[in-house]
Order: structure tokens, then sequence, then C-alpha cells
């Protein structure tokens, strides 16, 4: 009873089987026909349109019919072969007869291929069937008999589906059947001949649809035995449909309504496929009711889709809405549209929404998309249909076929069956083969044949009929394709048969939808056995038909573009490459133009010119110096890629640099230069070569290191040195060796050389001698025709602003023999320079003169020997008393004079040019205190006493003095004991002179001004004697130090000295000279570095208040720079109260006070004076003062800096106020007036271009382009230099490289790039708070900040 | 929204351009970059328009996110012609404050879409969103809290990355039935947040690159480079203004009198 209630008496759209005979009703009238003709006939066309139940009234009407004994036949028992032809009907037909006669298939096949008549062979020949006309039956035993009659059986041969001899390409070609459809039916029809004319058993029964009747006729004799036996299943009538309905329900003990019957009766409408609409709609309200578990009614046919659900019974419709509610709103879309037709169309659309769960359920871990899933379905649902003689049919294909047109790597044979599974489950039934209980149904192989189980399916359900038309059209424009594809193929692929854009556009949508692969183009190819060659046949034809594609595709692609896109899309697109293009183009550009880039090429390109010989070493040293600044070690890189002398050179003039930005330098780069200075000459040398390029480079490089080891003493210099200038005796030797060596600038080297060598070398006796008898004309060696060459009457050398003749030659022997002590032979060369007429030798000005001589005396220890040399100078040269000769004597040996800077940096000085013998003031320091020691021997032998002391108070007070500077020079300490004692002298000898004897006479004092100029003064002997330093004679320098000052305030010693306002006037003179500066850096270098402190300054001011001539003392100077310092503290109130003592409305006479050098100073100082208080906010007082300037340009250089540095500090928008200032006073100037001569340093053009280029900005860059462009030719280099420098500094390097122009000099160029390497290098130490390099900083901007406010 | 998508990707593109122009110190660079936020601003001028001339249905929130995406475009193209104007800080918090709220919503609403849907789609919907709001938090902080500013979009910035790394390696979700990758996700939203999210990631990209060296900065020689400094300092807040003045603006006054008063103002 519970057995009964699972079984589902309807068989969906799959056909009756026999054991479901049981179910099928409503066709015994047409069983009973079909068996009497089969009776009569043996051979059965059982013909009818498609649904029509054809294949379930032969298995479950005739055949059960036939076994039941109604069927009256030779034998009471059947065996049944039946077989589809599919597409290979002779296997099928084999497969079917070697399962009934027990044999395998390939040998039933080698039969039937023999002949027609080998079926009814087969048979005859089994046990089957018994020949009683056999001799051997006859034998038989009646037993044997019986048992064999038991085993005999009548033979029923089934073609079932018939058409497919027709449907499939395989059987039915072109019109023209197979040869396997042909031996098939020729097989089937001669069976039947032969079973009719000899009367055996056998019967043959086919299935096939009415509508393939006409094609027939295709198979010879067909026709005929259609006509001679052929039943067409008629339509079932009211009643059998019932039957058809109700009984099967009832014979399975299943209920169903009377209402549901005859709604279905009702609902089953005209036209096709009645039979497996109903039985669909029949196994689904089956499975609704609860698998048979409930009344099959109303409401389980609206649950599958039957009848709209408005139409139940009102009792019924909430549970249909609660059933219906809880659906999903994917699946409730369906019931929009029922109707017992619908019924297929929803359950197979449910399934293809669902399939993807019903997939991943089974696979959690290898899940695929709904979207996945339905292209599976829809895929093989369209491979399993085709279109023939617009029907759609079925198409029966293997999974891996299937699987191969679907394409995807991801969708194996396993996946795509496991996906189309829930098409295959019991109850589902629309694939075969079909799932049933036994488990090895539920997996099917790549071999395995899929078909749609009945044709009504895809009549039924719409999208199963739009992918099979949809198929079909892509097949159809697929032959389409081919035509042309075979034509372009056939012409050698000319492009002249390439598609043109019409139909191209038409293949290539055809081409996307279809996206045929070689699966599915094999699917429509010819039919071939080897299923390799087929395969790779398709895969040609789909490469051809993707060329063909392209190469049309390649044609037309402009033309297309244009159409497909229109011009707006394509204008936006060419729009959006050219700006990828440009923006390419920008980023390379604007990488070009990094300041990273910018200084790689700038340091290339200076590192180019630097190879130049155009430019000069000096010049080269300061980009060298930038560059190893730059980066560490590039200097020693660069020069150890230079060849030897040019290495010797730079590194030479770079050592000099190095001095020159402080001569106090310590830095690690000093001592790689000698390094690579010594290792040069040690090269240059062993060459044997340019003897006089190494003289020349010889002695710059002593003079270098005379002058460091005098600011910086040390032991490692001093031996260097002493080496070096013994290897310039030894290259003098050579040159007084060999004759022919002379050249004409060669002496002054060579006399040099010698006094170097005298003043530092071992200058042993011998070798002094040596030289001597090689040159000397006074010794009996001959040495005289050398002389002669070398040092001929008539040729000079520079030496001062007079020349020397003899080109110096008896200065120089002159030196040799004091060294030996030889005063006679001094003597007669003395004798030779006075015969010569050269008097300045002995009583001008001269660099080097008979005092360097003296000195050599006491340097060689011959100082006894003098007395005759001192006599005869007096005898010979009136003014020249021994207390004068000792007196310049000790003056030249003090410390290092500035005129030392003659041999650092030649012709630097306009009047003095040649070298300055260091002989005096760099000798040892006993030579100093020896020479004022008999100095003051002969002061003491004086008789007048006012003159023993005060001359005597004048060079305690100068030894004083000297020695002072000369321990700060050299950042010694002082010994404060001594030199008290000496101030002390000077005053206990200052109170011993007569009054008169000081205020009467005047002494004529020169004293150096700017550059190498002089002035003559006139001064009191107690004006020498009181001035706060020392003064005196020729060429005094008048700043050493607050020495003699401080004393003097110590010992409250003002009132005393200064009595008159004259007199009280030299302080102000002094603390003048102590703050001067040099305009020009290369001069600047050579300044004191003694520093005057605040202190220092405030007793100068209170000396104005409390000494009795006080008012007389000129307090703006002080004022000035007392201001400035207390700015520099940001003490403002300070600041302002030394400003506002300032006299600002009379300061004149302090601006005008001294000349030159003063009064550049005092402007420079009242600029920055400007300066901070503008940075101080009282902008009032800076306009103030900035108006008080003289002259216009005065006046623009104080508001440029004024705006420069307010701008610099922290870009206050007051200094665009400023700058107006400075066009403002620009409209009254004359430029012109700067074109030429030193005016040029006044030109404030070039600062003004340098504050516009650190200000930036298109405007200002361009305006100070402008400024440039109207200086004159030969002075815009310094105008380009300042832009520049201003450009660099503002951040931009490319910029700045523009602002180079092409017409530079290569010194110019050089100069200019190393500029903006300089300001990389400042602007790197600034971001990584590095500060080692600011002695370059100072040398570089001296020229930029301190103005050069009077030339002349 | 996403009919405005191909302009606005094409002013992205012309953006970069400009961007590169400026970098190669070509002064219309700028005005390109000012031109496209202008333009930007005009494209969301036009979309507010379309969408309060919606008789039923009228989205409030759409408009106010145009209002604000409107607002912010106006500031950033007078950002990039150094024109500041008093409150215009305001004005710009007050903008990136709503947007930022209506994000906050839009997130809301749409990880709990995803969350009944792909727990781990919802999870990256937060992070892309938590990055726009971020993105739009940092922006609005830039006047106010510089240094808050940087944190939130160096954190915006994270989010946005684990948000890509996320959906680039899991790009096969399955959102009912259908695979769906969170760019897809993304690419879907009918809103501004993938130009926003674009934008984020442009302007990240070039600060970075910047910082590191690849790429140069923005630049003008329109003025002297200390304006725009001193601009850049009174919109960080650096500077205090005296007596309600920024110095950028005192700046700017000295110097254009000092153009017109020498007659250099049109040279």
């Amino acid at each position: 009873m519970i057995d009964q209630l699972t079984i589902c008496p309807y068989t969906g759209l799959r056909s009756f089987t026999e054991e479901e005979s049981l179910y099928f009703k409503g066709r015994d009238l047409q069983v009973d026909q079909i068996t009497a003709l089969l009776e009569q006939n043996k051979f059965l066309m059982v013909t009818g349109a498609s649904g029509e139940g054809k294949s379930s009234l032969i298995y479950a009407g005739l055949i059960p019919n036939a076994r039941a004994g109604f069927f009256k036949a030779k034998y009471t028992n059947w065996v049944v072969s039946d077989f589809r032809p599919e597409r290979s009907p002779v296997n099928n037909m084999a497969e079917a007869l070697a399962e009934t006669f027990s044999t395998n298939t390939s040998t039933i096949e080698t039969e039937l291929r023999r002949g027609f008549s080998s079926l009814v062979d087969l048979y005859t020949n089994s046990d089957f069937y018994i020949d009683e006309s056999d001799v051997q039956w006859q034998h038989l035993s009646e037993q044997e008999k019986k048992n064999r009659k038991r085993g005999a059986a009548n033979l029923m041969i089934i073609v079932d589906q018939f058409e497919e001899f027709f449907t499939n390409p395989e059987n039915f070609y072109n019109e023209a059947p197979s040869q396997d459809s042909q031996i098939v039916v020729n097989l089937v029809l001669e069976t039947a001949r032969i079973a009719i004319k000899r009367n055996i058993p056998v019967y043959v029964v086919c299935t096939m649809r009415s509508d393939y009747i006409g094609q027939c006729s295709a198979f010879r004799g067909l026709p005929e035995y259609i006509g001679f036996s052929q039943f067409f299943v008629p339509r079932l009538k009211r009643k059998d449909l019932k039957q058809v309905i109700e009984e099967p329900a009832i014979l399975s003990g299943n209920r169903i309504s009377q209402r549901l019957i005859e709604r279905l009766v009702y609902d089953i409408a005209e036209g096709v496929d009645q039979l497996p609409i109903l039985q669909h709609a029949l196994s689904q309200i089956w499975l609704a009711a609860s698998n048979g578990g409930q009344e099959m009614d109303l409401i389980h046919y609206a649950m599958v889709g039957g009848m709209p659900a408005s139409e139940l019974p009102d009792e019924e419709q909430a549970d249909f809405k609660n059933w219906f509610d809880s659906l999903p709103q994917i699946r409730q879309k369906y019931y929009q549209d029922t109707g017992l037709n619908k019924v297929i169309e929803i359950h197979a659309s449910v399934l293809y929404e669902n399939a993807w769960e019903y997939y991943n359920a089974n696979h959690p871990g290898k899940l695929i998309t709904q979207h996945d899933a339905k292209r599976i379905i829809a895929l093989t649902f369209s491979c399993l249909t085709k279109i023939d003689n617009s029907r759609a049919v079925r198409n029966r294909m293997s999974l891996g076929e299937i699987t191969g047109i679907i394409n995807t790597p991801a969708f194996t044979p396993t996946v795509v069956s496991e996906v189309l599974s829930i098409y295959r489950e019991e109850g589902n039934s629309f694939i075969r083969p079909f799932k049933t209980e036994d488990p090895a149904s539920h997996k099917i192989s790549e071999d395995t044949v899929l078909d749609i189980t009945h044709e009504s399916l895809i009549r039924n359900w719409n999208k199963l009929n739009t992918w099979a038309n949809q198929e079909f059209e892509f097949y159809s424009t697929y032959l389409d394709f081919k035509k042309q594809s075979d034509r372009w193929k056939n012409s050698g692929k000319n492009s002249d048969f390439l598609l043109p854009i019409g139909p191209l556009t038409y293949f290539e949508n055809w081409y996307n939808k279809c996206q045929p692969n070689a699966g599915w183009i094999k699917r429509y190819s010819e039919i071939q056995e080897d299923k390799a060659k087929a395969i790779s046949d398709a895969e040609g034809v789909l490469a051809d038909v993707r060329e063909f594609i392209k190469r049309s595709a390649r044609k037309v692609a402009v033309t297309r573009a244009f159409m497909k896109y229109g011009p707006q899309r394509i204008a936006t697109v060419v729009a959006i490459a050219a700006m990828l293009i440009l923006s390419g183009f920008y980023w390379y550009d604007a990488g070009k133009k990094q300041n990273k880039s910018v200084i790689e090429k700038v340091r290339s390109e200076t590192l180019n010119l630097m190879k130049s010989k155009e430019v000069g070493y000096n010049v080269k040293a300061l980009p060298l110096l930038i560059e190893e600044r730059y980066e560490a070690g590039s200097m020693l890189k660069y020069l150890s890629g230079l060849d030897a002398k040019g290495r010797l050179s730079l590194a030479i003039e770079t050592y000099k640099q190095v001095l020159l930005f402080d001569k106090h330098d310590t830095s690690v780069i000093k001592s790689e230069l000698t390094n690579l200075v010594q290792a040069g000459f040690k090269e240059l040398i062993a060459r044997k070569t340019d003897y006089s390029f190494l003289m020349t480079e010889l002695n710059k490089f002593t003079t270098l290191l005379a002058y460091d080891n005098y600011y910086n003493p040390s032991g490692g210099t001093e031996k260097l040195l002493r080496d070096f200038v013994d290897e310039g005796y030894q290259l003098a030797s050579v040159f007084f060796n060999t004759k022919t060596l002379f050249q004409a600038t060669i002496p002054h080297e060579l006399n040099y050389g010698i006094q170097q060598w005298l003043t530092f070398g071992n200058a042993a006796a011998e070798k002094v001698s040596a030289i001597l008898g090689l040159v000397s004309p006074f010794e009996e060696t001959g040495g005289g025709s050398l002389f002669n060459i070398y040092y001929s009457k008539g040729s000079y050398e520079i030496n001062g602003r007079v020349p020397n003749d003899f080109n110096g030659g008896y200065h120089t022997l002159a030196s040799l023999y004091a060294a030996l002590g030889d005063t006679a032979k001094v003597i007669q060369c003395f004798e030779r320079i006075r015969q010569s007429g050269q008097n300045d030798y002995f009583t001008g000005s001269l660099f080097n003169n008979y005092t360097n001589i003296l000195t050599i005396f006491y340097q060689f220890g011959y100082r006894e020997k003098t007395g005759s040399l001192v006599k005869w100078l007096g005898t010979n040269y009136a003014s020249n008393t021994p207390t004068t000769i000792y007196r310049n004597s000790v003056i030249r040996s003090g410390y290092l004079s500035h005129l030392y800077r003659v041999n650092i940096n030649k012709g630097i000085l306009r009047s003095y040019k040649g070298y300055y013998f260091p002989n005096g003031c760099l000798a040892k320091r006993e030579v100093f205190n020896a020479l004022a020691d008999d100095y003051e021997k002969l002061i003491i032998e004086l008789t007048n006493t006012s003159e023993k002391n005060y001359l005597m108070a004048l060079n305690k007070k100068r030894r004083a003095m000297f020695t002072d500077k000369y321990h700060n020079d050299r950042s010694l300490p002082a010994d404060s004991i001594y030199l008290n004692s000496l101030l002390q002298q000077v005053v206990d000898h200052y109170r011993l002179i007569d009054k008169t004897y000081l205020d009467t006479a005047m002494t004529s004092v020169t004293l150096p001004y700017f550059g190498d100029g002089v002035r003559n003064r006139q001064y009191k002997r107690k004006h020498l004697l009181i001035y706060p330093d020392y003064m005196d004679g020729w060429f005094s320098w008048t700043y050493h130090s607050d020495l003699f000052f401080n004393f003097l305030d110590k010992n409250k010693l003002f009132e005393e000295f200064y009595t008159t306002p004259q007199e009280l006037g030299l302080i102000h003179y002094w603390f003048a000279k102590a703050n001067e500066k040099k305009p020009f850096m290369d001069m600047g270098n050579f300044d004191n570095n003694y520093h005057l402190r605040d202190e220092t300054l405030i007793k100068i001011l209170t000396l104005a208040e409390t000494h009795p001539q006080g008012k007389s003392l000129d307090q703006n100077l002080v004022c000035l720079i007392l201001a400035i310092r207390a700015f520099d503290r940001n003490d403002v109130e300070t600041g302002m109260r030394y400003y506002n003592r300032f006299d600002k409305g009379n300061f004149g006479a302090s601006r005008d006070k001294y000349e030159y050098l003063e009064k550049t100073f005092f402007l420079n100082m009242l600029k920055d004076l400007c300066v901070k208080l503008a940075l101080a906010g009282k902008h009032q007082e800076a306009v103030e003062l900035a108006e008080k300037f003289e002259k216009d340009h005065e006046k623009a250089f104080a508001y440029i800096f004024m705006a420069e540095k307010l701008y610099m500090k922290n870009a206050d928008p007051i200094a665009f106020v400023y700058l107006d200032s400075v066009f403002s006073k620009s409209k009254e100037i004359d430029f012109s007036q700067f074109n030429f001569g030193a005016n040029q340093a006044i030109d404030f053009r070039f600062n003004l271009i340098l504050l516009m280029s650190r200000i930036g900005g298109k405007k200002l860059n361009s305006l100070s382009y402008n400024f440039l462009s109207d200086i004159i030719e030969q002075n815009k280099f310094f105008g380009v230099l300042s832009r520049v420098y201003g450009i660099a500094e503002e951040g931009n390097f490319y910029r700045a490289l523009t602002a180079i122009p092409s017409t530079l000099t290569e010194t110019e160029e050089l100069t200019a790039r190393s500029f903006i390497v300089w300001q990389a290098c400042r602007k790197t130490e600034l971001e990584e708070g590095r500060q080692q390099w600011g002695t370059m900083d100072n040398f570089i901007t001296h020229d930029f900040n301190y103005i050069f406010f009077l030339p002349n | 929204m996403k009919k405005y998508n191909t302009i606005f990707y094409l002013l992205f593109i012309l953006l970069i351009m400009g961007a590169f122009a400026s970098m190669a110190q070509n002064s219309y660079g700028l005005k390109i970059m000012g031109g496209v936020a202008f333009v930007s601003a005009l494209v969301f001028m036009v979309e507010f328009i379309s969408l309060l001339r919606k008789k039923d249905n009228r989205d409030v929130y759409g408009l106010a996110e145009a209002a604000c995406l409107f607002i912010l475009s106006i500031v950033f193209g007078l950002r990039v012609f150094y024109i500041h104007f008093s409150y215009i800080e305001l004005w710009f918090g007050a903008a990136g404050l709503i947007l930022v709220l209506l994000y906050l919503r839009k997130m809301m609403i749409r990880f709990r879409h995803y969350r009944q849907r792909n727990n781990f789609l919802a999870l990256l919907v937060l992070l892309f969103h938590f990055s726009i709001i971020l993105f739009l938090l940092s922006l609005t902080l830039v006047p106010f809290a510089p240094k808050t500013s940087e944190v939130t979009g160096a954190v915006a910035l994270v989010l946005l990355f684990g948000f890509i790394v996320a959906a680039f390696f899991k790009s096969d979700l399955l959102v009912e039935g259908e695979k769906i990758s969170a760019f897809k996700m993304v690419r879907n939203l009918r809103d501004h947040s993938v130009i926003i999210a674009s934008l984020f990631l442009l302007f990240s990209l070039y600060i970075g690159f910047n910082r590191i060296g690849v790429l140069p900065g923005i630049y003008s020689d329109e003025f002297p480079r200390a304006y725009f400094e001193l601009v850049d300092q009174a919109a960080t807040k650096k500077e205090k203004p005296i007596a309600g003045k920024y110095k950028y603006e005192e700046f700017m006054k000295k110097y254009q009198q000092f153009l017109e008063h020498n007659n250099l103002k049109n040279q």
C-alpha cells in the first residue's frame, strides 16, 4: 500500500515503457489495430504527429499485447530488438541485436554488413527459430523438441524514431541517405520481405513522425512498404483522455479529483503535443500533491502553473497564497502566465534558474555563478536541438562535444554534466539519459550521448525554442559567412575580396554573439570518421574565420571608426590621446627641469668648461671647490684626471683659493692639495723638462706655504716649505748651469726662488758659494758671463713702483753674499747698483732694497758684520743714517705686511708689481728682536735727550704693537707682561720728552688707502706717540690692535695724553681704521681680524662724555656701529638709543672725515643701519636715514638693501614699498655715469637685479632682464651673475641656467654655472643644517653686500 | 550622475596634463588646472539644477551632494589661482563636513544591503566608503588642523589601498548568484564615490611621488614664490591673521601697488 502511494503513474515527457503498460490507457483500439496489421504484414510503419504517443503505443501497447498472447504468431514467446537510428544506425542496430542474440556487437555488425538478408539469417540460425523441415530437428527427441520449442520466440524488430534517418546529418546529408542508413533500411525491408515470403516470425515495426513521410522516398522500396502497412496514430478522444488521466491514478492507488480531470480535459487544447503536455502536467501535479500523498486537485494544478490562482475555489486561494508567498521572487514571476501548456515552460525555466544552486549545493567547494550555469544549460540545449526543414528537432550530441562547444576551461565535462544533472533527475526528465535509482546512471562520461526527452519540450519551452532558433540563425549566418570566406581564400586571400563595412559589421556581430570555436564549427562540418582530423580541420576553418574578419576589419578600420563612434567620440579619444602624450612630454620635460637634473647638467657643463684652455686655473679653482662642496671627494677625482702640469697648476690655485676664503683655514682640503702638489713636482722634475714652468709654479706654491705657515704655524708646513724652497735652489742651479734655459721672464723667478731659499731653506754656506761661483762676476770662477746673460744691464725686474736694473741681479748677489757674511762683496754689489744710478734702491720706495740685505746678515748670524755696510750707506746717501736704516729694517720685519699679497695675487696692486721678498717679515722672530735691539742701541747713543726718548718711546710702542699683531695673526697667546712693560717704557720715555720737541716738528707719514693708494700726512711727533696704535714713517698700516688704547685706559692716561680736540681726534681715526672694511674681497682677505669689542667702543663714548675736550670727539661712527650691533642682538631698545644719539642732521662731517675707505665704510654702516631699522619695524626712521644719503644712487642702494633684507628674512611686503622707492630714485639717475672706470662699482643695477631675481616671479624676472639689457655690454657680466645668483637662490635652477646668455666667454660661463652649483650647495646645507663652507659664502657674497660707495 | 562621468574623466586627464605642464614650469599649466576645477564646478551646478527641476521624488541628498561638490570645486579653483576670500575655509569646511555625513549615510545603507548578500563584499563597501569619508574629512581639516588632516589622509589612503588589494585578490564574490567584484560594485554606484576616490588616489599619488622625488612640485611664476608660501601658510593655519588680515593679502596689495605705480601691471 505504501509502495503504491509512492508510484507516479505518469511518465512526464518520456514515452511509456513496457513495464508501465498497466498505466497506459486510452489506446486499446489502436493497440488492437496495429496488432492486426502487424500479424498480417509483418511490417508496420506507425506514423503520427509528434507527441501523439507512437512509441508508447508500441512499447506499452503492442509489445505487452503480443506477450499476452493477443498476437497470433508462430511462437508464444517474443524477443524484441529495438533501437533508434541516432547517428550510427548500423551500430545501434547491431548493439540491439547483440543483446537479443547474446553475442558481441562487432560480430553482429559484421554480419549485418554482409548482406541484407543477414538479419533473417541471424534469427533463423538462432535458438529462437525452429526450422521444422530441417533434418536435425527431425532427429531430435520429443523432449528435446519440447525444450527447443520452449525457447523459441518470435522476433520483433523495432526501429523507434525512424525520422532520425533524416534528421541527423550523419544519416542524411545533401538529400541523400548515408551508406549506413541504407544498410539498416534495406536490412529492415529485406527482413520483412523474407519474413513474409518464408513465413518466418520476424516482425518489423517502425515509428516515425508523419511529417517525414515525404522524405522516405529517398530509400528505395520504403514508400512501397509504408503504403503496404502503415498506421497513423489518431488523436485521443475526450473519453480516452479521461482514461489517460484517471485510470493510472486509480490503478496506482493515487487519488485525483473529478474537477481536476474535468479541468485538464477542458484545458487540453487542440494542436500538437497534447499527450506530452498532459503527461508532464500530471507528473508535476502528482509531485505537487506531496508525491501522491494528497488527492490531486485543482490547487496542485495551480501550483504547477496549469491554471491561475484566481480560478481556484475560494477556500483554496488562501492556501495557494501561503504557498506562493513562500516561493522565491524569481520563481513567482513565472506564474504570471499560466495554463496547461505553460507547465513545461514553468518547470523547465525554474530548473534553469535553480541549476546553479542545485550544483553549488552538491559542490560546495567549487561554486559556479548563476550566469555560468545558465550559459552551460543554454549552450547544451542549443546543441541538443537543431532546425531541420524549418522544424526544431532534437539533436543528439555527446557530453564531450557539448563541452567542446562550450569551450571554457573551467567547465570540464564533469562540471557540465553536473550542471545538467538537474534536468536528468527523476520527475524532471528533460534530458536523456535519466537518473534512475541505479547510482551508475548518475554519472555520465564524455562519450555519453545526451538527448532531449521529447521534442515537445522544444515547442513548449520558449527559451529552448529561442535558443534553437538562435542557433539556427548562427548556423545560417555561418553558412553565408563561409561562402564569403571561401571566396576570399580561393582568391589567394586577395584584399579585394574582404568584407565591406556593412557585411563585416553583420558578421562581426554574429561572431561576437556566437563565439564559434572548433567544436562548434565541427558540428556543422562534413562528417568525418577521423575525429582528430575533423577537429583539426575545424580549427583551420576557425583560424580562417578569424583572419578573414580581422583583415576585413583592418581594411575598413578608419571608416568604421568614424561610423561607429562618430566624430565627437573620436575627437574625444584623440583629445585624450593628445593630452596623455602631452602629459608624458611634460613629465619628461619637468624631470629635466627639476633642480636635481639641472644641477647634474650644470655640473657636467662646468666640468667641460674646466677643460678649456681659454679659462685660467685661477678661475677654475673656485668652481672646483664648489664642486668639492657639492660632492665631497670630487675635487681629487677631477684633479687626478688631469695631466701632470694641469694638475699641479690647478692644485696650487685651489690651495690659494682655500687660503683666500680663510687665511686661518685648517681643513683637510689643504693637506690633500699639498700632497697632490708634492707628487706633481716629483713627477715633473723627474721628466727634466719644463724647468721654467716648474720654477714659476714652485714660487707660487712656496709663497702660499709661507703665507699659510705664518697664519697657521705648524711643523709640517714648515718642513714642506723648507723642502720646496730647497727644490727652488736646485732649479736655480739647473738654470745657472744651462745657459740655453734662459728666458726673459725667468730671472725674476730665479731671484724670488733664491730669496725664498735664503729665507726658509737649508741655505748652507757651500751651497751659497756654489751658486755664487756660477753666476757672480765677483768670483774668479767666471760667473760674469752667465750674470750677463741673466742679469744684463738694461733689463729690469719689476720691484714695486720702481724697477730694478740688471734684472735685480745685484740684489740677489748681495743677498747671497750677506748670507755668507761677506760685507765687502755686498758693498761691491751696492756699488754696482749705485753706479747704475738706481738711487731709489737706497732712498726710494722699492719693494725690496738694502733693508732686506741687512736683515739677511741678522738672519745668518752675521749681525756684527753690518757695521761697514751701514757706514757705506750713510756715506753714500746722507738720509740713510744708521737709525733710519735700522728703523726701516725693524718696520719691515715686524709682521707679515699687507704687501705680501702681491706675491699671492700677482698684479693686484695698480702700482706695485713684482715680488715682495719676505725675508724680513717671515724670517725668525729673533731677527726682528735683534734688529730692534740694535736699533735701540743706536738710539741710546744719541745726544739729544728728547730725540733719544722720543725714538725710544716710538720703538717700544712699535715693538709692542708689532708683537701683539704678530701673535694675534698666528693665534698665539699674547705675552701681556712683556707687552705692558714695553708700553710702560713708552710712557716713561714719553714723559721725558720736551713738550716743545713733541709739538714742533711735523713728521710726514705715508698712509695707505684703498688699494695701493697712499696719502702723506703731517703729524706732530706727539701725535705719533699718542695715536692709540702704531703709525710712523712710510706706508704704515694703521691698525693693529687695541693694546695701547686699553693700556691708556687702564692707566687713566687719556687726559694726560690727549689734551686738544685734534689729539682726541686721533682716537677717532684709530677707531675708524679699526672698523675699516675693504670694498673688494680680493683685498679684504688681507685685513686684520682683530675685533674691537663693544666695551672698547663704549669707552670711546664715555671718553666723549668725561674728557674735557670730549665734545669734540665725533661719536657718529661709534653710534652707528653700536646701534647695528645692538640690532643684530635683537636689542632694539639699545639700538634705538644709539641711533638717537647719532647726529642725523649733521653726519656729513663724520662721513667725509677721512678719505675713501673710511667714507665707504661709513656709508656702508649707514646703509646697514637703515636695514636694521627696517628689520626692527622702524620704517619711518629707516626711510628718514636712507634719505640722508647725499646722492640718489646712494639712497637707491639703501632702499635695495632694506627691501632685500626684509624680503629675505620673512617676505615682508614692505619690501615692495622700498623697491618702489628704488624705482623712484632710478628715474632721476643717469646710468651712463656708471658705464666706465671705477664708477662701475657703484652701479646699483647689479644689486637691483639680484634683488628682483631673489624675489622672483614672472614680472620681476622680466623687469630684471630689462635692467640687464640696459647695461652696456662690457659691464654686463656682473649683471648676468647677479641674475643667475638671485634666480638660483630663489630656488629654480632651471630658470637660473636659462638666465645665462650664450654670448659669454668660457670663463664667464664657467663662473656663472658654478654660481648655480654654489646655490645648490647652500640649499642642501641649509636643509641639512650644515655650515662648514661659510668662508666660501663670505668670499663670494662680499662684493654684493659691501658697496664701494666712493671710488674716487 | 553617471552621465557626467565621461566629462569628469576627460577633466581628470586634462587635470593631469595641466599638472604635468605646470611641473614642467609652463605658466598655463596652473591655468588649466584652475579651469578644470571651475568646469567641474559648472558640471556640479548643472547636476544640481537638473536635480532641482525634478518635481517628484526630489533627491534631497543628491542636491546636497552636488551643492557641496560645487563649493569644493570652486574653492579648489580659487586656490589654484591663489585667490583667497574671507570665510572661504568655513565654506570649504562646511561643504566637506556635509559630504562626510552624506557618505556616512550611504555607507550605512550600502553596508546593510550587502551584508545580507555577502559579508566580505559588505566589508569592502565599508572600506571603500570609509576611505572616502576620511579623505573628505582630511580635506575639511586642512585649514583647521593640518597635522590631523595629514594623518587622516594617510589612513584614508591605507584603507583605499586595502580595498584595492582585497578587491583585486578576491574578485569573484557571489551575490545573488552573480559573480561580482568589488570594482564592479563600485563602478555600479550611481553617485560620485568613484570620482572622489579617483581624485583622492590621484592626489595621494601626486603627493607621494612628489615627496619621494619622482614628480616635481607644481610650479608657477605668476607671483613671487614667497606669495605662494604665504597663501599656503594662511590656508594651513600656520599663520594667524592680524586684525583679520593674512600676510599674503598685504603682500599682494603691496606687490600690485608696486606694479601699478611703475606701470608694470599689464606688461
